[in-house]
């Protein structure tokens, strides 16, 4: 084999490592599941007909919340870009499914965004089980905004009948670098 | 006593050098604003209605009818078959024969344009190269031109400006080879093609061609008397061939868009604007650029984009007489089709930060302008002007990759994604659809859908859609009208408050809020 073609060789194989390690460093911050990193009761809790110890949160009048997860900043998110993460299973007997996952950024004396994703994108099947996956970019946490915790917490702002129920809910929380 | 190491690189292994460093930079780069994750995402975002009508003409050649002159797409507006005139359909030809031999999947589509702007970005790169003689500085430069996140976040798109700026910039680097290399016609006639293909996808890369024009023109007044070592820039048997290829271009790219209006007229289905407005009152022209200023400004170009193309200019201006005449002309004379094309159609820019794209051929004239600009001047007076260059442009890159970045991830938030069009339900129907046995041949009622065919394409049924506008007699036809078999709702309030009529008994399924009506 000639000297060029053991560098052209050598310059492909280095061009196909450096493709395969291009990718972006995600940090993990916290993870919250159901149940362990509520921090205020929300929505009824609902016993599942079918394995008695197991239960779910139920939201089914107008304005309801469901509990409140909280995650406090540490210095290392200050200025970086947070990606919340949630997923778990929705149903919901309304076709337009008003329910929502919302979060919210604060400190203590004033809230700086309040969002959220509607789960009317989830819902494949009424009164199934539809597995959901919402990403969330929140925005810096900068001198402008200048918010100490993120709050995540489900919301039924209308109901007229509706049941919207949640399951196994895990919220992510990435830092992107 | 000096002493300089001085290495001698053969050519070869320069090319193959530069050939990865172009790969390493666009894999890079690409990756870094997470392009790979949005191939395979069908129709989304900003201007899905062009995009979902670009994407139905693929997916009806491979389902329907391959006949490359009848492009068919899912609306029938009034017509039955839904062929529709638009513009020349190759882009979404190609991907028609990939989902033909593997399947449907838009990662075809998607490929193929962003296959066309990097052959497109990579051949005037090795022009750039060609004159710089830096792969380095050419890689910058090319970067800096490329830096639009209106050019980066439509380069895996399905609109066609793209496309046509791949073919133009593929074609300006043949164009090239063909004055070099008078003899070898291989040249001319690929430069052409390619600038053919460009103006038919979009009319507005004519300037690039008429710009040719421009040049033998004035080298039939002596402009490059003094500065060509011929004394002229063109042979007389060059300025031929391209006056007769300009003529051959006008005629078959008038052809195709007198064909194309016929299609639409004859067939009653008009899916896409094949005609311009020009606008002519003061105030709407004002409005339109306050708009401009406001919403599209930094989606040309960065801030740090500005600053460095006009920075060139201006350098370029101050500095004429270190100007290759040649590439200045060019880019004067692109410049000057570009604001002739603003000042005419500038009521489309309104909504459309798209067009943008194709007057982009100034941008990289620009820049091949200064590249030469650079070597000469580095040449003449110290490489240290180079090197302070190299270093300026480094952090504006930076600067504006990072601006790029935030635009690109933006359009493909799925917040952001459901906000300009909300059609995210209809994306994962067509399953479920095929497996109640509902065939894309029973012609289906979408509504409520602003767009031309946005929602019959994502569920891939042919039929028609009407928005809320729709009066409740023209509704009341329609759903009495014993071509169509089902109806599929976004919002069921709003259909009820138009047709209280209830089809409650007549659901078939439902899916992320849409409801599925059987008809009949």
């Amino acid at each position: 084999m000639s000297v060029k073609k053991a560098l052209r060789l050598f310059l492909f194989f280095i061009c196909l490592f450096c493709m395969a390690s291009c990718s972006r460093t995600t940090v993990m911050v916290d993870e919250l599941m159901q149940g362990s990193g509520r921090t205020s009761p929300g929505g009824i809790l609902v016993k599942d007909s079918v394995v008695k110890e197991h239960v779910f949160i139920r939201l089914d009048s107008t304005a309801m919340f469901g509990p409140l997860y909280t995650y406090h900043l540490q210095p290392e998110d200050k200025n970086k870009p947070i990606r919340l993460i949630i997923t778990g299973k929705a149903r919901d007997n309304y076709v337009r499914c008003n329910g929502t996952i919302t979060y919210f950024l604060n400190d203590t004396a004033s809230q700086y965004n309040w969002d959220g994703s509607n789960i009317l994108y989830h819902i494949t099947d009424l009164n199934k089980w539809c597995y959901f996956r919402e990403e969330i970019q929140l925005m810096k946490n900068s001198s402008q905004a200048p918010y100490t915790k993120i709050c995540v917490q489900a919301f039924l702002p209308n109901a007229r009948g509706e049941r919207f129920d949640l399951d196994s809910v895990n919220i992510k929380l990435v830092r992107t670098n | 006593m000096k002493f300089r190491l001085r290495i001698d690189i053969p050519e070869n292994v320069k090319r193959t050098i530069g050939i990865f460093l172009f790969v390493i930079a666009l894999a890079w780069f690409f990756n870094s604003i997470g392009l790979p994750a949005t191939m395979s995402k069908r129709p989304c975002s900003i201007h899905l209605f062009g995009q979902t009508e670009r994407a139905s003409i693929a997916l009806n050649y491979s389902e329907r009818d391959m006949n490359f002159f009848l492009p068919r797409i899912h609306k029938f507006d009034h017509g039955d078959d839904g062929i529709t005139g638009m513009e020349f359909p190759l882009v979404p030809y190609v991907p028609a024969i990939c989902y033909k031999l593997f399947g449907f999947n838009e990662i075809y589509y998607r490929g193929f344009v962003l296959l066309i702007i990097v052959a497109g970005l990579f051949l005037f790169y090795q022009l750039v190269y060609s004159v710089t003689k830096s792969y380095v500085l050419s890689l910058g430069l090319i970067a800096a031109a490329y830096f639009s996140p209106a050019l980066i976040f439509y380069s895996n798109n399905f609109m066609p400006d793209v496309p046509s700026l791949g073919f133009v910039l593929a074609g300006w680097y043949y164009f090239f080879k063909f004055l070099r290399n008078e003899q070898n016609k291989k040249y001319f006639r690929i430069y052409w093609l390619l600038m053919l293909l460009g103006i038919l996808i979009k009319i507005t890369s004519f300037i690039s061609l008429t710009a040719v024009i421009g040049l033998v023109i004035l080298d039939s007044m002596g402009f490059f008397k003094k500065t060509s070592e011929r004394g002229f820039l063109f042979s007389k048997n060059q300025k031929r061939t391209i006056i007769v290829g300009y003529i051959l271009t006008i005629l078959l790219v008038a052809a195709w868009y007198l064909y194309a209006r016929w299609l639409s007229n004859h067939y009653k289905n008009a899916g896409f604007l094949l005609s311009q407005t020009v606008e002519t009152a003061w105030a709407e022209i004002v409005g339109i650029w306050s708009y401009i200023n406001k919403v599209h400004k930094y989606e040309y170009f960065t801030y740090e984009g500005y600053v460095l193309f006009g920075s060139l200019f201006t350098v370029l201006l101050l500095g004429y007489k270190f100007v290759s005449r040649l590439y200045f002309t060019i880019t004067i004379l692109i410049l000057i089709g570009n604001l002739i094309f603003i000042c005419l159609f500038f009521s489309q820019f309104h909504d459309h930060e798209y067009y943008i794209i194709p007057l982009l051929p100034f941008i990289f004239m620009l820049v091949l302008t200064f590249g030469d600009f650079l070597q000469r001047v580095s040449l003449r007076f110290s490489r240290l002007i180079y090197f302070a260059f190299l270093v300026i442009l480094f952090f504006n890159l930076k600067e504006s990759a990072a601006a790029c970045k935030k635009d690109f991830t933006l359009k493909y938030e799925p917040k952001y994604i459901r906000w300009v069009s909300d059609f995210e339900s209809y994306w994962d129907l067509e399953p479920k659809l095929r497996k109640l046995g509902i065939k894309n041949t029973d012609y289906t009622l979408a509504g409520f859908d602003k767009s031309f065919c946005n929602s019959l394409y994502l569920m891939n049924q042919l039929g028609y859609s009407f928005d809320e506008k729709i009066s409740k007699e023209d509704l009341k036809k329609l759903i009495e009208n014993p071509r169509y078999k089902y109806l599929v709702i976004s919002d069921s309030t709003k259909f009820n408050a138009f047709y209280p009529n209830s089809f409650s008994q007549n659901i078939v399924t439902t899916h992320r809020g849409l409801i599925v009506y059987k008809l009949r």
